[in-house]
């Protein structure tokens, strides 16, 4: 055996990747400005070093977590022996400490990829260096505020283990790992808008150098968002995956100016429109996810997801004002190269529905972003305390979300620069015929409410816009190509991956829309009493207690019950919903137990503690239609997001030739 | 011209966007109050949303387990009100415990439907004669 | 102009920090202050099995009711807790303090289920001297409504409960409590 205090080990790692991404920046900037291809080129070797000495760092991390090495602070106060090796494994990112540790890996990772691969452009070494000075910051909170490789001194026997809600459900291994990706992808376009900034080239070279890393920091969170719902889902007990948490709030408002910012770059590339707005929105995205990382982390706004108020909280607050005043200052100050000189000529066009998108999402984010500070601004005008209820997060919102939904449907049909009327009034006479059948035939069938009967009405004319859209390209090319069906169709989503991907997505966000409406709008919710071996009816089933149980693993003591589900005598599934200790302190967390159909979900959790002279269970029963589906549009999106980005890349005329043509009608 | 109606558009749908955020925002505002507070001005709150934040009252726990009915005094040791919620009591409810319960004041009788358990309640009852400290007792509640 | 579109942006970027500075500094609620629901009251009392190495001195079982009548510093901890291990030498060096000036220290090990052998490891670790004792079903924890460990209750000669300190104690506290208690 040899002695290696992984502690010192992994501070020494911390440290000396810190020193890198200063360097780094410093020597990229400079560089850059005297035209030092010596400089620039170091700043590209410490980029590297930096993801190989943060790698160490984690590797490090993870051997004291499995391990069980208590002298290194964090995995004494974050660890346990007892928990499963993918606990372990997961318990980086369940503390503060660690997640930083995980975002500045990622950071590293994603500049030393960016600094091999990236083109050699007048963009590059100021986009590295931007790079590297955010992960200064991140590197500085680790090394300097929050270092989870301090040494203990007299190392504990154990520790109390991680966060038992996080311990409680494998999909907290993905949440935040997705989420972390997701910021990180969104940073580089950020880097790279800044370096057009500061180089004054305000053009689409910065967009088109990131387009894959803004696509797949996208897909990340888009898939982080759905993740945190199925989590809270499956883990919170009371059967919805939503509640306007500020927590919730704050991972979604990078999202959404980061969808207006994947529709708007495609008017700048096509028609060299909305420079300034671009660069406005991506640097928004990137501070929001800052701000949100402030937010949770400092008990500015209160959650119920409490993760206290660390010491971070000044030093993120210090760098959300810092980005923001640098990037506001800097477009403030290159104003006159970045101002449009086009302009629109038809708002009835394609960059006029892009326009429109981005006016939505943009109004979506102030009204969370105002729904979740409102409390803290309330308090410091007067003193009351308040909280917004999820009412006001619906009430604004849903009236967003169906015009985003009418806009995804005409929007694409449109081509640029004017709308020919002819053409336009067929189309339109189309997907309003779409809507009115669809509309009515789900009154019919007995949605009377009107949410989810609009939100039927828009699906079924976003399928005939996705209908028409794919027609209108398909119909040419079958004519042309003396070729089967199929083997057309094959083609052109072989070439067209960016306008197929963007269908795909398109046609999840319609299923995830109508699971939404269905789930929350015929959501039927109530407590039973179950005496055990009686039964009781909920909405066509019935339920019976026919037992209790114990389960004690390593980890856990869990006490539940047997539920036996029958509809019309006849016998659907066992359910077994329990309640858990991890560890001997903290508090029980309760796992629900699910019985997943296409139609609705019947979702089982235990309100009352079970011991071993219990004589009744109190069941909190849930039954949700179509939510299911929200977790399948989920996955298409992330389907259809990764095909737009597959395929390798096509030299930049195919693609061009490609998209020149107004697709969505027959040519 | 084509500026003018741009512009017109923009302040249009701000305007409606303005309109839909306030109204929202003032149905849905919920006060975090505490029983003396209401006792102020019971006619301000009465019928409205608000969260009631407090602790049990040692002694005044009924649970109806058949009925699943649970009743209860909230106090802040000024001030104590009749709190009804249909449900089991969560875990870790206890008397003398803290507990944020959100829903409407009917006639002085609270009506609530989502109840919280607060850990961190370890706000005391004061001795005879010593000064009784809300605002100590509303931030552990929060 | 850019001066004063850089200007206006700088204004902005400071409201929303002071908004934010504003959220920082309101006093968050500091639990360590708030005492605890058992103070003026009556130290709820128990009787709990004592590691073998204090038998000599205490005999099998330490009983707080024999007690009574001393000031009594009661510390809880458990081996999985990392700020247990700070104050545990500072414990230890206060009771060669106080232990000679009538004030009876004890460690109460709890949240920590048949961990006999921790238990044991941890008292030899720092060789303490005051008697400790295994609350095996953390129910004298229940009793005494810990919120978690460590936490540190200081008992008058009446057998009342004075203070409770959450958290690891530290030499100041003890000596201002003990202070208090030996006036």
């Amino acid at each position: 055996m040899f002695d290696l205090e992984l502690g010192p080990l992994g501070s020494a790692s911390v440290f000396l990747a810190f020193g890198l991404a200063v360097y780094g920046a410093v020597a990229g900037i400079v560089g850059a400005a005297r035209r030092d291809a010596r400089l620039q080129t170091s700043a590209r070797l410490a980029a590297v070093a930096g993801f190989i000495l943060a790698t160490a760092a984690v590797v490090v991390m993870q051997a004291a977590l499995l391990t069980n090495d208590f002298s290194v602070t964090y995995v004494a106060g974050h660890s346990r022996i007892a928990s499963p090796t993918w606990v372990k494994v997961v318990t980086m990112w369940a503390a503060l400490e660690g997640s930083i540790l995980l975002w500045s890996w990622l950071l590293t990772g994603y500049t030393a990829l960016l600094a091999v691969t990236a083109p050699l452009s007048p963009l590059r070494p100021y986009a590295i260096s931007i790079m590297q000075a955010v992960q200064v910051f991140f590197l500085g909170v680790l090394a300097f505020i929050a270092n989870p490789f301090k040494v203990v001194p007299l190392p504990p026997l154990d520790g109390p283990g991680p966060n038992e809600l996080l311990q409680n459900h494998w999909m907290m291994a993905v949440h935040p790992l997705l989420m972390y990706l997701g910021f990180v992808g969104l940073t580089v376009p950020f880097a790279y808008a800044m370096a057009a900034l500061i180089t004054r080239r305000p053009g689409t070279e910065w967009m088109a150098q990131t387009r894959r890393w803004t696509l797949t920091g996208w897909g990340f969170l888009s898939g982080a968002i759905v993740a945190g719902g199925w989590w809270s889902y499956e883990v919170l007990g009371w059967g919805g995956y939503w509640a306007w948490d500020p927590v919730e709030n704050v991972s979604f408002m990078p999202w959404l100016t980061a969808t207006a910012f994947i529709h708007s770059v495609q008017v700048q590339e096509r028609r060299r429109m909305l420079k300034p707005w671009n660069v406005l929105l991506i640097v928004t995205t990137f501070s929001l996810s800052i701000l949100g990382t402030f937010l949770t982390r400092s008990g500015v706004v209160s959650s119920v997801h409490a993760f206290g108020n660390g010491p971070v909280g000044p030093a993120f607050l210090v760098f959300f004002l810092l980005v923001t005043l640098t990037a506001f200052g800097l477009l403030a100050l290159r104003w006159d190269d970045v101002r449009d000189r086009a302009d629109l000529d038809s708002i009835v066009s394609r960059e006029g529905s892009f326009l429109g998108v981005n006016i939505l999402f943009v109004t979506l984010t102030a009204a969370v972003l105002l729904g979740t500070l409102f409390p803290l601004i309330v308090e410091a005008f007067t003193g009351d305390k308040v909280t917004v209820g999820a009412p006001f997060f619906d009430q604004t919102t849903l009236p967003l979300w169906l015009l985003v939904l009418a806009l995804m449907g005409i929007g694409p049909l449109l081509p640029w620069r004017r709308a020919e009327q002819q053409r336009l009034a067929r189309n339109l006479a189309l997907l309003t015929g779409a809507l009115v059948v669809s509309g009515a035939l789900a009154w019919l069938l007995g949605v009377h409410k009107v949410y989810p009967a609009l939100t039927v009405a828009l699906a079924g004319y976003n399928l005939m816009s996705l209908y028409l859209l794919l027609s209108g390209a398909l119909v040419p090319r079958l004519r042309l190509a003396n070729r089967g069906a199929l083997h057309v169709l094959r083609s052109y989503a072989v070439e067209s991956r960016r306008r197929v991907g963007s269908m795909i997505v398109h046609f999840a966000v319609v299923i995830v829309a109508v699971g939404v409406a269905f789930s929350s709008g015929y959501r039927v919710d109530e407590q039973i009493r179950l005496d055990f071996g009686s039964s009781a009816e909920f909405s066509g089933y019935t339920l019976t207690a026919v037992d209790r149980f114990m389960e004690r693993t390593p980890a856990r003591i869990s006490a539940g019950a047997v539920i036996e589900v029958t509809r019309g005598g006849r016998p659907v599934t066992t359910l077994r919903p329990r309640l858990n200790l991890f560890g001997e302190a903290g508090r029980t967390v309760p796992t629900p137990a699910v019985y997943y159909t296409a139609t609705h979900d019947l979702y089982l959790n235990l309100n009352s503690s079970v011991g071993p002279d219990t004589t009744f269970v109190v069941l909190r029963v849930v039954k949700s239609p179509l939510v299911t589906w929200i977790w399948v549009g989920g996955a298409i999106l992330l389907f259809g997001t990764a095909y737009s980005l597959g395929g390798g890349r096509r030299p930049a005329t195919a693609r061009a030739v490609a998209g020149e043509k107004p697709e969505g009608a027959p040519a | 011209m084509k500026k003018i109606v741009y512009a017109l558009l923009g302040v249009a749908v701000l305007a409606v966007a303005g309109f839909l955020i306030s109204k929202a925002l003032q149905s849905s505002l919920v006060y975090f109050i505490l029983p003396s507070e209401y006792a102020r001005d019971t006619a301000a709150f009465e019928g409205k949303r608000v969260r009631l934040g407090g602790l049990v009252q040692a002694g005044s726990v009924r649970f109806d387990d058949a009925k699943l009915h649970l009743t209860f005094q909230i106090t802040d040791h000024l001030k104590d009100y009749p709190v009804q919620y249909d449900g089991a009591p969560p875990d870790l409810f206890q008397e003398n415990g803290g507990v944020v319960i959100e829903g409407r004041f009917h006639d002085g009788v609270f009506v609530g439907d989502n109840l919280l358990v607060k850990h961190s309640s370890d706000y005391h009852p004061p001795a005879d004669g010593e000064p009784i400290d809300v605002d100590a007792l509303k931030e552990s509640l929060r | 102009m850019k001066l004063r579109r850089i200007a206006l942006i700088a204004v902005v970027v400071a409201a929303i920090g002071a908004l934010f500075a504003f959220g920082l500094l309101r006093g968050n609620p500091d639990d360590r202050n708030i005492t605890s629901n058992l103070i003026g009251k009556p130290a709820p009392t128990f009787a709990l099995p004592l590691y073998e190495r204090y038998w000599p001195d205490y005999g099998e079982t330490f009983s707080l009711q024999a007690h009574v009548g001393r000031p009594l510093v009661i510390n809880f901890w458990a081996s999985w807790c990392l700020p247990c291990y700070e104050e545990a030498p500072v414990l230890q060096q206060a009771w060669q303090t106080y232990g000679p000036q009538g004030v009876q220290f004890v460690g109460i090990q709890t949240q920590d289920r048949d961990k006999r052998d921790e238990g044991r490891t941890f008292i030899a670790r720092f060789n303490l001297g005051f008697p400790n004792v295994l609350d095996n079903d953390s129910l004298v924890g229940v009793d005494w409504a810990l919120y978690g460990v460590p936490e540190t209750f200081f008992v008058d000669a009446s057998g009342k409960v004075v203070a409770k300190h959450i958290g690891p104690v530290t030499a100041a506290v003890l000596d201002q409590q003990l202070g208090a208690l030996l006036r």
